[in-house]
């Protein structure tokens, strides 16, 4: 039973290659780590998964369906129901012009919630469970600090319970401590849920932490995939035995 | 040497059945140097059964109970393996998301040293398996206090930080969430090294317990008292390969000798 499979993708940005020949499969409730150095592709294959950026070449298929050829209006439903994104710069998922209920409140009205009430308790109870205060619901995203900010994100992305969650570098801008505290937080709505996740990070921490399987991606392709403790403890690849070696 | 060679594919009821194991490590940062760790291992374990694996330090014990579990990646070789949901699988093939089920369940990895998991309280860390596979909380951090309540933890210590705990307590944490599912096969990795003579017998009666069950077990022990109590059989290995089998007792004396 597959969740999500990605076969043969390619993106390139002009001359320069992004991704390339990238497959990979989720299974349902499970999380995959993406790891590698920046400009190694993985951020890439979570905006083509995210129809952010189209594929030049590939599938992707989400609960049997292909995501590659689907039209503007299908794309919106897809990012409302089937999956939610973390990025790592908040701006890029967030209205920061809006109040946090209110970005909440986008997702809601596209699943059809039409009473202004019921939107303003379901946003509520959103925030509660990413452990934003009632208080805080009509501030402007623009005045959450950078955890905040990561939280509701969080809430958001989740607010329709789609069953794939994707997470770009989420906390890799954040202070140390309030790291800790959102991947506490993603690790707990993982244990709540059972939603399936692709985490991509450069940071072999939070991978060992979140991820049961990783891949391991170098100049835009897979060079290794495994079990998460076998590619930390036993890395095959000539740039993942460098990558812990230089981490540890 | 062992009568191994002469029935390799083990018996039929066998939990685990180990054929020509090998593992080559290649260290790229060292030129692609190759180093054998494993050369060539079998083994099979029944059900209610403890096979203890001796040698000298470097002989390999440690790295063969990580290619079972796959923290190793193996070279070669077979371990077929009777899941009790799945079927027979081979543990070196096996697709890694299979192995992540069985880990998570079946079968159970004690290792010497818990990588302990930051700002997460012991009872939960124990409580995880169990969870995963759908018990409810409260059952779940029920039985996780019972097993450490078993291995001796002090209770003020169940909601504590295992990242802050002493080496033996930590040991404790480990062997309890190894224990929480009732694991079909055991790979243990000096589980009782940290242990004070009164919490290790505590861990070895648990230990006990669980074979008694119907678990099946390898296990790699520095404490050779240790290897005679619960071992029904023991494995010599050198240099990566096994160089005697028999009762615990002899191989003890083989070693010694």
């Amino acid at each position: 039973m597959t969740l999500l499979a990605v076969r043969g993708l390619t993106k390139r940005y002009g001359g320069r290659v992004a991704c390339t020949d990238v497959s990979f499969e989720v299974y349902p409730g499970e999380v995959l780590g993406i790891v590698g150095e920046s400009g190694s592709g993985k951020s890439t294959v979570l905006q083509c998964i995210y129809l952010e950026t189209m594929a030049d070449n590939g599938s992707i298929t989400l609960d049997g369906e292909e995501l590659t050829t689907v039209d503007a209006m299908r794309r919106r439903w897809l990012r409302s129901f089937r999956m939610g994104m973390v990025h790592q710069d908040a701006a890029r998922g967030l209205d920061l012009g809006v109040s946090a209920g209110g970005n909440i409140a986008e997702r809601l009205l596209a699943a059809d919630w039409r009473h202004a009430g019921r939107i303003r308790a379901r946003g509520t109870e959103l925030l509660s469970r990413v452990e934003v205060a009632a208080d805080r619901v009509d501030d402007l995203a623009s005045a959450y600090s950078g955890g905040m900010r990561q939280r509701l994100q969080l809430a958001k992305a989740m607010a329709n319970e789609p069953p794939l969650l994707l997470l770009d570098e989420p906390t890799s801008s954040l202070d140390v401590h309030v790291q800790a505290a959102i991947l506490d937080l993603v690790k707990e709505l993982h244990a709540q849920t059972g939603v399936a996740m692709v985490v991509v990070s450069h940071d072999l921490g939070v991978i060992r932490l979140l991820a049961q399987r990783t891949l391991v991606m170098y100049r835009g392709r897979v060079v290794e995939s495994g079990i998460t403790e076998q590619v930390l403890e036993d890395p095959q690849d000539a740039y993942t035995q460098l990558l812990v070696a230089s981490s540890l | 040497m062992s009568d191994l060679g002469t029935s390799p594919a083990g018996s039929a009821t066998d939990t685990l059945t180990v054929t020509g194991l090998h593992k080559t490590f290649t260290l790229h940062l060292l030129g692609g140097r190759r180093l054998p760790a494993l050369v060539d291992v079998s083994l099979s374990v029944a059900p209610g059964e403890l096979v203890a694996v001796l040698g000298a330090s470097g002989s390999g014990k440690s790295t063969l109970l990580k290619c079972l579990s796959r923290t190793y990646l193996p070279s070669g070789g077979s371990a077929r393996y009777r899941s009790a949901r799945y079927g027979p699988v081979d543990l070196v093939s096996a697709p890694d998301e299979l192995m992540v089920a069985l880990r998570g369940g079946e079968i159970a990895v004690v290792s010497q040293f818990l990588h302990a998991v930051p700002r997460t309280p012991a009872d939960l860390v124990v409580a995880e398996p169990l969870l995963r596979n759908g018990m409810d909380r409260t059952a779940a951090r029920d039985r996780a206090r019972g097993l450490l309540a078993r291995l001796l933890l002090p209770e003020a210590l169940h909601d504590g930080y295992p990242s802050t705990f002493s080496g033996g307590e930590r040991q404790r944490v480990n062997l309890a969430r190894a224990m929480a599912t009732t694991p079909r096969l055991l790979l243990l990795d000096e589980p009782t090294s940290a242990l004070d003579p009164v919490t290790r017998e505590a861990a070895k009666a648990l230990i006990r317990e669980s074979v008694a069950g119907g678990a099946a077990a390898i296990g790699v022990f520095h404490d050779l008292s240790t290897v005679e109590e619960l071992a029904s059989r023991a494995l010599l290995i050198e240099r990566g390969r096994v160089a005697a089998e028999g009762k615990p007792a002899e191989i003890v004396t083989v070693l010694n000798g």
